[in-house]
């Protein structure tokens, strides 16, 4: 395995892990120096890019305010799934003048795809992380989808409530907001980034 | 004959802390160190997340050195606390060697006795 795509997998192993980024662009600074020096082969010094992860987690634990929860990754992908659905449906529901009846099926197939995006996101971060096939991630993915939007617009069943167009709207908008709100930015300094930042309280 | 690799595993925050006693070294220095002194080739996947617990626990501190060529280096020293554990270590050491190569010597000598 070459520097670059190593320290990629490790940059890639280091985010499952939720590792600040600037705590990463620390680490793959220092690991580049090492084997500019070194001349040795990644893999050869260092390991599996996700063992050192690991290592350097248990050396230097991520505060837990920082680590994403299944359920947030959930929400997440609920939320990026659900919102489209709700903003075609809203629209549909001004322009025809009639509201949106949810029924059983509609909240079943909803419910169909929390429980299957849950799983799906555990097998996308441990693919991510090197482990894992990613027909496994595509499959969950998609059949948990596909799954909550057959049965909601399949299944036949009472009519639970009914709601106006701008009502959908507005859940359209609350299901971007808390997508963009649960979405964390925290992109990479560049290279070298490391040397320039101030140095740490001495003890 | 270099040190067994468990002893090294076992002791290597202590000796790692050992060689920084001597000044200032980034990661690959301290493993060249370590090799020269007998204690065998410290892989960079254990001496890189072990200069980040020691820097968690404030025994070492960093610095980055911009090279004339070459990436930055990230350089470590010890911090008040680190020498402070260093000298713990060493006077707990002084007290412990003696006890086992006592220990070890008796140990060997019986076996002998018995074998003879």
């Amino acid at each position: 395995m070459h520097t670059g795509e190593y320290l990629e997998q490790l940059v890639v192993s280091l985010r499952v892990r939720d590792v600040p980024a600037d705590r990463i662009r620390e680490i793959i600074d220092e690991l580049e120096g090492h084997l500019a020096e070194a001349g040795e082969d990644p893999r050869e010094a260092f390991g599996e890019p996700a063992a050192l992860a690991d290592s350097y987690v248990q050396a230097h634990p991520v505060p837990r305010a920082r680590t994403l929860r299944g359920t947030t990754q959930a929400a997440i992908a609920a939320g990026a799934f659900l919102a489209p659905v709700l903003l075609g449906a809203g629209i549909d529901a001004l322009v025809s003048g009639e509201p949106v009846a949810i029924g059983l099926g509609h909240v079943l197939g909803v419910a169909v795809v929390l429980a299957a995006f849950v799983p799906a996101f555990r097998l996308l971060w441990a693919f991510l992380d090197g482990r894992g096939s990613r027909w496994s991630v595509v499959a969950v993915f998609v059949g948990g989808a596909v799954g909550g939007l057959v049965m909601a617009l399949w299944l036949t069943g009472p009519v639970l409530v009914e709601v106006p167009g701008w009502g959908v709207l507005t859940a359209a908008v609350a299901a971007v907001a808390t997508v963009a709100g649960l979405v964390r930015s925290d992109p990479l300094p560049p290279p070298g980034a490391s040397a320039t930042s101030p140095p740490p309280a001495s003890g | 004959m270099g040190s067994p690799r468990p002893w090294v595993s076992a002791m290597l925050d202590v000796l790692v802390l050992g060689v920084l006693r001597s000044g200032a070294m980034h990661g690959y220095a301290i493993s060249r160190q370590l090799a020269d002194a007998g204690f065998g080739q410290v892989k960079g996947g254990t001496l890189y997340p072990l200069l980040a617990r020691l820097e968690q626990d404030e025994l070492v501190t960093h610095r980055w050195q911009q090279g004339d060529s070459g990436p930055p280096r990230k350089s470590y020293e010890l911090t008040a606390a680190g020498r402070s554990h260093l000298a713990t270590a060493a006077a707990q050491w002084e007290a412990h060697a003696p006890r086992v190569s006592r220990l070890l010597e008796v140990d060997v000598h019986a076996g002998m006795g018995q074998e003879g």
